[in-house]
């Protein structure tokens, strides 16, 4: 069987998506509580935030979790591109290229404030 | 040698909206457009965190803005979407055999949900108080 690269793009895509359907949604409620107001505002205040992103275990948690959502959406994007029409070979090329640059600027930012926090 | 003809499929642009199957899936496929969207806010608000108290402050007005909650609740429900297909889906991309029995699919969904409200009920606890 030829060999394919394909599971190291499936890896990242599972496990982004699984963690979006569980956590994802908990925790954009309880952001858009605290944006409410229903929520404390000292729920979100900086120095909770900050102990938390700070902290070696959240940083680590943060950064996996930042970057499956990040490349999760950039695959399935790029995948979804092609059945909404993007289908010459050079134009499948290029979304993919975008998408994934997209996806690479994202994780540099993302790695960036994790490591000035 | 003639050139190989590949086969190359005439849809038209719009297939998706023949059949609300299709339309669901192509649903599920642009959920991604939320979850990335968000993800990068996300990421956004961590540079700012990281930046300093009034930096925070700035991101927290906007987020919490008329136009930041709407994004929210739009973000939201493309994410809810996403889970509903993601555990829909499971039983299909991992089965789970015992011995030569499959588990029940309504059995793995449930087991899915039951998860998914724990850890919600969790992440709600600890954001919240």
């Amino acid at each position: 069987m030829a060999r394919s690269n394909k599971p190291m793009l499936w890896l990242p895509f599972a496990a982004g998506g699984t963690l979006a359907a569980f956590v994802l949604p908990a925790l954009m409620l309880s952001l858009l509580l605290a944006a409410l107001g229903i929520f404390p505002t000292q729920a979100v205040s900086y120095e909770r935030l900050q102990a938390f992103a700070g902290h070696p275990l959240g940083k680590g948690a943060l950064l996996v979790f930042l970057l499956l959502l990040v490349w999760h959406a950039a695959h399935r994007l790029r995948m979804t591109l092609q059945d909404l029409g993007v289908r010459r070979l050079e134009t499948r090329l290029w979304a993919a290229r975008i998408c994934y640059a997209a996806a690479a600027a994202a994780s540099a930012l993302i790695v960036y404030a994790l490591w000035i926090l | 040698m003639t050139e190989p003809r590949m086969y190359h499929p005439r849809l038209p642009l719009f297939w998706y909206l023949r059949r609300p199957s299709y339309v669901r899936y192509m649903l599920r496929e642009l959920t991604c457009i939320g979850i990335g969207a968000y993800a990068i806010t996300l990421a956004v608000g961590l540079l700012r965190l990281a930046q300093g108290p009034a930096a925070w402050q700035g991101f927290w007005q906007a987020f919490s803005s008329p136009a930041g909650v709407a994004f929210q609740v739009v973000a939201l429900a493309f994410t809810l979407y996403h889970t509903v297909s993601w555990f829909q889906l499971a039983p299909s991309t991992m089965p789970i055999w015992r011995g030569e029995t499959q588990v029940p699919p309504a059995r793995i969904r449930l087991a899915h949900y039951l998860v998914f409200a724990v850890v919600s009920i969790a992440i709600l606890l600890i954001v919240g108080f």
